[in-house]
């Protein structure tokens, strides 16, 4: 921690973007595997020789709506914490 | 989630008392930083876990019974959580 007194302000800055950087791609990482499995499970029941038109239409309307869902649930817990 | 989240010590160890200004605003910096990926961190499990219950197949919008289920599976997570703390708490 002490070596963050040799940084000029300029210097920090940068360090602190990046963090958020990396966070950032952590967080759009883990969220893209776990669409992904979410979505495999719901739509490749049962995998053939190739992902059919139908298996991606599904896929694709999947990612969608997980995303939708996420908003859904950031919102109630957003109106939740109003509420208290 | 990687990052910090619920884990005791996420990165930065704030335990260190600080010295100079520097290392103060730094410090702060970090646990910002943990307390949006801690955030973060439940979203993501709350919308996982709903997912699972409420969104049978995907469509091409969420319907309504879709969406109020959604947010009362989230809310009812977190009233959940807080009557399970509460009795644990209790138990001891």
């Amino acid at each position: 921690m002490d070596k963050i007194d040799q940084l000029t302000p300029s210097q920090r800055a940068e360090l602190e973007d990046r963090v958020r950087n990396e966070m950032l791609r952590q967080a759009f990482q883990d969220l893209v595997q776990r669409v992904t499995e979410k979505c495999f499970e719901k739509c490749v029941t049962k995998p053939s020789a190739t992902l059919t038109s139908g298996e991606q239409t599904c896929l694709a309307k999947c990612v969608d709506r997980y995303i939708e869902s996420m908003g859904v649930v950031s919102k109630a817990m957003i109106e939740r914490q109003q509420r208290s | 989630m990687s990052f910090g989240s619920s884990s005791s010590s996420g990165f930065g160890d704030l335990s260190d008392s600080p010295s100079s200004p520097a290392q103060q605003e730094f410090s702060n910096f970090l646990e910002q930083e943990n307390q949006k990926a801690a955030v973060q961190a439940v979203i993501a499990k709350l919308t996982e876990l709903c997912w699972d219950k409420c969104v049978q197949k995907p469509g091409s919008k969420l319907s309504s019974s879709e969406t109020e289920c959604l947010s009362n599976c989230a809310e009812r997570f977190l009233d959940a959580s807080l009557f399970i703390m509460q009795r644990m708490v209790k138990k001891q």
